[in-house]
């Protein structure tokens, strides 16, 4: 079985892909947090995802700002079922293998909007979320670190326009850096 | 755990670029926690005096900088300046054009954020030890290689040993100063 994977929506790491291929993952601003987002907006140790046949399940780990599903602060564990958004400060998540883009209802909490990755989507897709309106300003301080061996696959969120000639080495890391915002958008 | 043991031996001073303050902070405690000295500097002028002024055994390098000069301008100066000092790109930007253009002005190694700070570790342990071996035996390897590339000013088409990169030569055609790039 694969591992589920949330996927980033929002900050600089929207559309970032992180596999839970742990039994248990934390999120928080700790370092014993297997995903650590650095900002005072998370409690040290936030909320715990437990993977299980029926999906994953979450816990707030008596955060101070709460754990969000689909918007909705949770009391208890709650199963985050594929297409579910999970909000933990400023950063919003997705469990993978929900709806299309088009009929899934917008993240409230943080005005996130989607960001969704998929190797397997058409460019078409892709286009149409980088028509999406922009997320709400997020904290600077939205740094994710990884522990553990979740790292992502190396994936470019937009499809690549054609070669250009560049006259230097500034001018193409100023393109690069102007496409890279862009897919942030 | 890690093993640390070449990367203690090798690196004692880490230059950290990144204008981002909590990933300072963080990178910065990580990297003192595993007996590192640690120079920060926010931008590319802070980085380029601090190269100069306390030369690292190690760079750490964002690829989007405050103030004009990119990660990758900055590394293919520090480069120019000293071909043996490693330099990790640490960036956002998961991009294959940035990828391709961070080897080519001689970065080492390229991680995207975020990232897992335990592999950063053993990264910079290895490439610190790749780049000491080339320093110390000669870069062999580097020399069966051939760097192609064009005179920017009379587009002449040049090929030299790899053992060059990072050098400048004048070109035979228009007598230009030319840098060598790191790879074709």
């Amino acid at each position: 079985m694969n591992p589920p994977v949330l996927i980033v929506l929002t900050g600089k790491y929207k559309g970032k892909r992180v596999k839970l291929t742990d039994a248990e993952t934390i999120i928080g601003r700790d370092e014993s947090a297997k995903i650590r987002v650095a900002t005072q907006e998370l409690s040290r140790q936030h909320c715990l995802l437990i993977v299980s046949e029926a999906g994953v399940l979450v816990r707030d780990l008596g955060s101070r700002n709460g754990t969000f599903i689909n918007g909705t602060p949770i009391a208890e564990e709650t199963l985050l079922k594929p297409g579910d958004t999970l909000t933990t400060g400023p950063m919003t998540f997705e469990l993978e293998g929900g709806e299309s883009p088009a009929s899934k209802k917008s993240v409230a909490s943080t005005g996130a909007k989607k960001g969704k990755f998929d190797p397997k989507t058409t460019d078409d897709d892709i286009a149409s979320w980088l028509t999406d309106e922009t997320s709400e300003g997020l904290s600077a301080s939205d740094t994710t670190i990884l522990s553990g061996k979740s790292k992502s696959p190396a994936a470019p969120v937009i499809p690549k326009p054609p070669k250009r000639e560049f006259k230097s080495i500034a001018e193409e890391a100023e393109d690069i850096i102007r496409r890279h915002l862009e897919s942030l958008k | 755990m890690a093993d640390l043991t070449s990367i203690k031996a090798i690196v004692s001073r880490v230059l950290i670029v990144e204008d981002d303050s909590d990933e300072i902070t963080f990178l910065k405690a990580f990297l003192e926690r595993n007996l590192m000295f640690v120079d920060v500097a926010r931008d590319a002028g802070q980085a380029r005096a601090a190269f100069h002024m306390h030369p690292p055994d190690f760079v750490l390098c964002d690829g989007m900088l405050p103030g004009g000069v990119s990660g990758f301008e900055l590394c293919e100066r520090m480069k120019q300046e000293n071909i043996n000092v490693p330099i990790i790109m640490l960036t956002a930007i998961d991009m294959d054009d940035a990828r391709d253009l961070a080897k080519r002005v001689g970065v080492d190694d390229y991680m995207t954020k975020p990232y897992d700070p335990e592999e950063l570790l053993v990264r910079m342990g290895q490439v610190a030890e790749a780049v000491w071996k080339r320093k110390h035996h000669g870069d062999s390897e580097a020399d069966e290689v051939k760097i192609s590339f064009t005179c920017p000013d009379c587009q002449k088409k040049l090929r030299v040993k790899g053992g060059h990169r990072g050098r400048t030569l004048n070109c035979p055609r228009c007598g230009q100063p030319v840098s060598i790039p790191f790879h074709s």
